[in-house]
């Protein structure tokens, strides 16, 4: 009937719409179109291979910066070098048992050597920033940072209350020194670090682990106990 | 007198005759470039435990990555895989590959942490506020650790470390083609760019832990085996 030419279904047979929009393809000479593509290909071999490569290395691979003397010294001298270096750096390294805090994690840890034997959540600086405007004051909750050592131990500490304890919660500083003592808030030790610095016990153990404190490093109860113990007058403290 | 002074002669001359020929063996086991560079390393660790400034150790020997102070370790880290990034341009190398043995100075972290202080002014407080108990951030939420994370020195090293998605934030699609994009940026332009990237692997909370901890410019040094 239709000749042998196939019929389209009618849904398929493409209709002039009034919406229909012209494309203007416009036609591009094929030498040009070798020079694009080659430019195309060219920015992709660029992008996909500009950046860093990865090579998985092993420690041996790594090359150093060697003096010139040195490279070309023979092996006992570079044997004795060695062993002074060594020396050197263990004379350096502290002995016997010392403390790490870390302000920012809030970890406290006695080592020893090259073991750790507590590793502890403590509450360090809140690094707030307290204003007085009355006088003009101000100050900042920081844990210092550096090399301390232990210079007072001591049971059942008392908290003599500086101006600030009083100034941030909006109470009056009292003339009467006797009413800055405070006691029990420190737990049931303290090790001195000068300057009004110590580390100490706390009433809010829930707290330890975040930074909440006005310089000192806060650590619970048990903890505490076994850095006491361990801690003598003079053991390093390290601060980071 | 004389007797006993041969005797201790020809003891001391059998000794070295015996020990010479181990003493020479233990010389040529030991390869002098091998020692040479790990000396090289220990007399610029040894400069770095004599200064003011936190330092990171990286010992290519364990390896372990330490942050130390005046020659005390203050957290030793293991190392669990090493990887070296070297810039490309068109897949055209551009990486030196000799890092170690010398000072890194000025380690700064990218992207880098940021501290907000809390302001207290005692003046804004109200009958019945009671500041301690404001319940502060733990370190996780006050400093997130990024997915990846750079600590960069002064002449073009940098140590990458990645947190792992669970630690971290940012991982994901995205966050890997933003790190493609900078990384192509970073090769291109030398300026903005490392010389070489060391990929340190470590479990994710220590890299997590040591992105909050590391102080500010910290100085390097890598030590060979």
């Amino acid at each position: 009937m239709n000749d042998g030419i196939p019929t389209v279904p009618r849904a398929y047979v493409p209709r002039r719409s009034a919406f229909a929009v012209r494309i203007a393809v416009p036609r591009v000479p094929r030498r040009r179109l070798w020079i694009v593509g080659g430019l195309v290909l060219l920015a992709v071999v660029v992008l996909l291979g500009t950046g860093y490569d990865t090579r998985a290395v092993a420690p041996s691979d790594i090359r150093a910066v060697v003096p010139e003397d040195a490279a070309s010294a023979p092996v006992s001298k570079l044997r004795a070098e060695n062993r002074k270096l060594t020396s050197y750096l263990d004379r350096l390294a502290p002995r016997g048992t010392y403390i790490v805090v870390d302000r920012t994690n809030n970890r406290l840890y006695l080592r020893d050597g090259d073991e750790v034997r507590v590793d502890a959540a403590c509450s360090a600086g809140s690094g707030a920033l307290l204003k007085d405007t009355d006088r003009d004051r101000q100050w900042v909750f920081d844990t210092p940072t550096g090399r301390f050592r232990v210079q007072k131990k001591i049971e059942d500490p008392v908290w003599k209350k500086p101006d600030w304890a009083f100034i941030e919660i909006g109470e009056p500083v009292p003339r009467d020194p006797n009413d800055r003592f405070e006691y029990g808030t420190l737990g049931e030790y303290a090790l001195y670090l000068g300057d009004g610095y110590m580390i100490h016990g706390t009433l809010y153990e829930r707290l330890l682990g975040r930074a909440v404190t006005h310089g000192c490093v806060r650590l619970g109860r048990d903890d505490l106990r076994k850095v006491y113990a361990a801690a003598r007058v003079g053991t390093p403290v390290y601060i980071y | 007198m004389r007797g006993p002074r041969r005797t201790a002669a020809v003891l001391a001359a059998l000794l070295l005759a015996l020990g010479a020929p181990a003493l020479a063996k233990d010389d040529a086991k030991e390869d002098p470039a091998r020692l040479a560079a790990r000396n090289a390393g220990l007399a610029q660790e040894l400069e770095l435990a004599k200064g003011d400034d936190f330092y990171l150790v990286l010992d290519l020997a364990g390896p372990v990555l330490r942050l130390m102070y005046k020659g005390a370790v203050l957290r030793e880290l293991q190392v669990t895989s090493l990887g070296l990034k070297v810039p490309e341009i068109a897949f055209v190398d551009r990486g030196d590959r000799a890092i170690a043995g010398r000072i890194w100075e000025g380690g700064r972290l990218d992207p880098p942490r940021h501290r907000e202080r809390t302001v207290l002014d005692p003046s804004q407080l109200k009958e019945g506020d009671d500041p301690s108990a404001i319940i502060p951030p733990t370190p996780e939420e006050a400093y997130p650790a990024p997915h990846r994370y750079l600590i960069r020195y002064d002449g073009g090293l940098a140590l990458e470390f990645t947190t792992g998605e669970a630690a971290g934030t940012g991982g994901g699609v995205f966050s890997s083609i933003a790190d493609l994009v900078r990384d192509a940026k970073a090769a291109l332009l030398p300026s903005d760019g490392d010389r070489l990237r060391l990929e340190i692997g470590l479990a994710p909370e220590d890299a997590a832990n040591l992105y909050r901890g590391v102080p500010q410019s910290t100085r390097l040094v890598i030590l060979t085996p």
